[in-house]
């Protein structure tokens, strides 16, 4: 193929990465280092506040607390995501097709919308209060929502197929006669599992718990929505500056510290030997 | 040290392996011999445990292991391509099977070292095994195996992924490392050559069940089928059929080749049908005086194989290949006499 055809074919979505993400995160870069007025104007004069101003121990609470949400979520989504990956990957090759194209449907519903879903689920005269009062099972109706857990199950649950996809994708590659190879040489199946397997999908975890941590601190409808506004995370915290306090050099410049987080973390990644094709291209 | 009793095996209702009765004795070279698809990586298999039996017992040493796990039958495999932990160095590759078994570290250390000088391999210790070469992994997939020095060592065509050269080294390592270390081979392969090059006995294996089992020299010389004299080697094959029987033996005629024989009678029936096989090495070109034993063919093409040429000549609707060390130039459809020792015919039954 030419150049020139070559050229052609791949534009649009060169204009399209250009205006719609270069563009916008140059632009969040250079409002990063402005003063916002009082009305919510931007006055442009350059300067580092902004950046210094992430460092206030409000703030950092906001990022502790994310830090933990983060951790736990992820941490959740993997002990879901390693045995279902394992149990789809020794499935007939159609079976796996089936189970993983299940997991990637709820992906053609708007999130936003799912997440509505589970406050029919979750609140107090929800379905899964009404059924567990029916079959009397509990007294009073539990809270599953406007709290911690509320934003844990959400979160949990709109981001399992982020760890999902790349784990399945590393476990479904390991050669089957390395797993005899391991039987053959005398190891039992916990040793299989822990000297064999997970070795072989590090890189798959690494990028699951990547594609599932950053996400997880960023989604602010799934906070605002199952948390009841009592809990800030990161995600909360930059709409705020853009929304609520219209202070919006500020809210660029977390913006552009959590694009420099998950930069770092895909750094260590590829220096611990992790390979760029298993973070699906990114 | 390793027999089979009756053994056969289903994979959904498809009849892999049809009842086989096999015993390896100690310290043997026993290669099963087969064309893909006959059910020899399914023996191998439930010999080590990776795969269960439909019906019949596997035996290794005397005791009955029919049931036991993989894990815990005394043999190792190597496998086609290598099976090498690539997570893990060569060091850690050789000593897992060892540390599976709760060896003392000293034990592991010596035994690992042992084996990493005996392949040669003592300075690719931390390499992992994507860095080695095909030859290296292959050694290294050996060492994995035999550092465990498993009563059986089974090999699952593990000089398949190799070149033609490297192969031919390896079968000369192969064979000089299982004289060292005096353990059982099992050896799969559906190469021809590597079988009668390394092995003490052949079992030919043909749609699940053996065809014949012998040294290489009786499978070459006297195959006891159509089947294996086909696969081993090349055959030139004259259709015969029973005329008369004789005081413990029978009078076969050859058509094409206007011959009446006399062979130790095999159960054969009246006017059975019978296919008479002459290797091309044992036919060659005569002299214009001899008379006897020579039949003529029409000259086709020849192949030109470096120390000799591979001559096909036309017999009736037969294509005949002789094999001839001289420079000889003739030109298409020109007759050529050939000659043969009738003792060399080996009689099999068509079907």
């Amino acid at each position: 193929m030419n150049k020139t055809l070559k050229f052609i074919l791949l534009a649009p979505v060169i204009i399209y990465a250009l205006i719609l993400i270069l563009f916008p995160i140059l632009y969040i870069l250079v409002l990063s280092f402005q003063t916002s007025d009082n009305y919510g104007g931007i006055i442009y004069a350059f300067t580092i506040y902004n950046y210094i101003r992430i460092f206030d121990p409000i703030y950092l609470k906001v990022f502790l607390v994310s830090g933990i949400f983060g951790f736990f979520v992820t941490l959740a989504c993997l002990i879901i995501a390693y045995p279902f990956s394992i149990f789809v990957s020794e499935k007939k090759p159609h079976i796996q097709k089936l189970l993983i194209t299940l997991v990637l449907i709820p992906f053609l519903t708007n999130s936003l919308i799912r997440t509505y879903g589970w406050i029919v689920l979750l609140r107090k005269e929800g379905i899964i209060n009404t059924l567990l009062s029916n079959l009397s099972i509990i007294d009073n109706p539990l809270s599953f929502m406007y709290n911690n857990l509320g934003i844990f199950i959400g979160l949990t649950y709109t981001l399992l197929p982020f760890m999902i996809l790349p784990i399945y994708n590393s476990v479904s590659k390991i050669d089957k006669k390395v797993i005899e190879a391991a039987q053959d040489l005398g190891a039992k199946p916990l040793s299989i599992f822990f000297k064999i397997i997970v070795p072989s999908t590090y890189s798959g975890i690494f990028n699951g718990c990547i594609m599932t941590f950053i996400p997880a601190i960023g989604m602010f409808f799934i906070v605002d929505l199952l948390g009841g506004g009592k809990i800030m995370l990161i995600g909360n915290l930059i709409k705020n500056q853009f929304l609520v306090s219209r202070n919006w050099p500020f809210g660029s410049a977390l913006a552009i510290f959590l694009i420099v987080v998950t930069l770092v973390l895909v750094k260590v990644y590829k220096k611990l030997g992790g390979k760029m094709d298993d973070l699906g291209g990114f | 040290m390793v027999k089979l009793e009756n053994v056969t095996k289903n994979f959904d209702e498809k009849k892999i392996i049809k009842g086989i009765d096999l015993e390896i004795y100690e310290g043997e070279f026993l290669t099963l011999l087969g064309p893909s698809g006959c059910g020899k990586t399914t023996v191998l298999r439930t010999i080590s445990g990776l795969e269960a039996v439909t019906t019949g017992k596997v035996y290794l040493d005397g005791i009955d292991v029919t049931n036991l796990a993989p894990q815990k039958r005394d043999v190792n495999t190597i496998f086609q391509n290598f099976a090498l932990f690539n997570t893990m160095s060569v060091q850690k590759n050789i000593e897992f099977g060892l540390k599976m078994k709760k060896i003392s570290p000293e034990e592991i250390k010596k035994r690992t070292d042992d084996i990493l000088k005996m392949i040669q391999m003592q300075d690719y210790r931390d390499a992992k095994p994507n860095q080695l070469s095909g030859g290296q992994q292959q050694r290294v997939a050996l060492a994995r195996g035999l550092v465990n020095k498993p009563k059986v060592l089974l090999l699952d065509e593990p000089l398949s992924s190799l070149d033609l050269k490297l192969r031919k080294r390896m079968e000369i390592e192969l064979k000089e490392i299982q004289k060292k270390t005096e353990i059982t081979f099992i050896y799969v392969t559906h190469d021809q050559d590597e079988a009668l090059s390394m092995s003490d006995r052949i079992a030919i294996i043909n749609n699940g069940v053996i065809e014949q089992i012998g040294s290489p020299k009786e499978i070459y010389n006297y195959p006891k089928t159509l089947f294996v004299a086909d696969f081993i080697g090349e055959s030139n094959k004259f259709k015969a059929n029973v005329q008369s029987f004789k005081k413990g033996s029978a009078l076969i005629k050859i058509p094409d080749l206007d011959i009446t024989l006399s062979i130790p009678d095999d159960n054969y029936k009246m006017d059975e049908s019978l296919i008479a096989i002459l290797r091309p090495e044992q036919i060659s070109i005569a002299s214009s005086t001899k008379q006897t034993n020579t039949f003529k063919v029409k000259y086709k093409e020849h192949i030109y194989n470096g120390n000799y040429t591979k001559i096909l000549g036309k017999l009736n609707k037969n294509v005949i290949s002789f094999i001839t060390y001289d420079d000889i130039e003739l030109s298409k459809n020109t007759e050529i006499k050939l000659k043969y020792d009738p003792n060399d015919f080996i009689i099999v039954r068509s079907k």
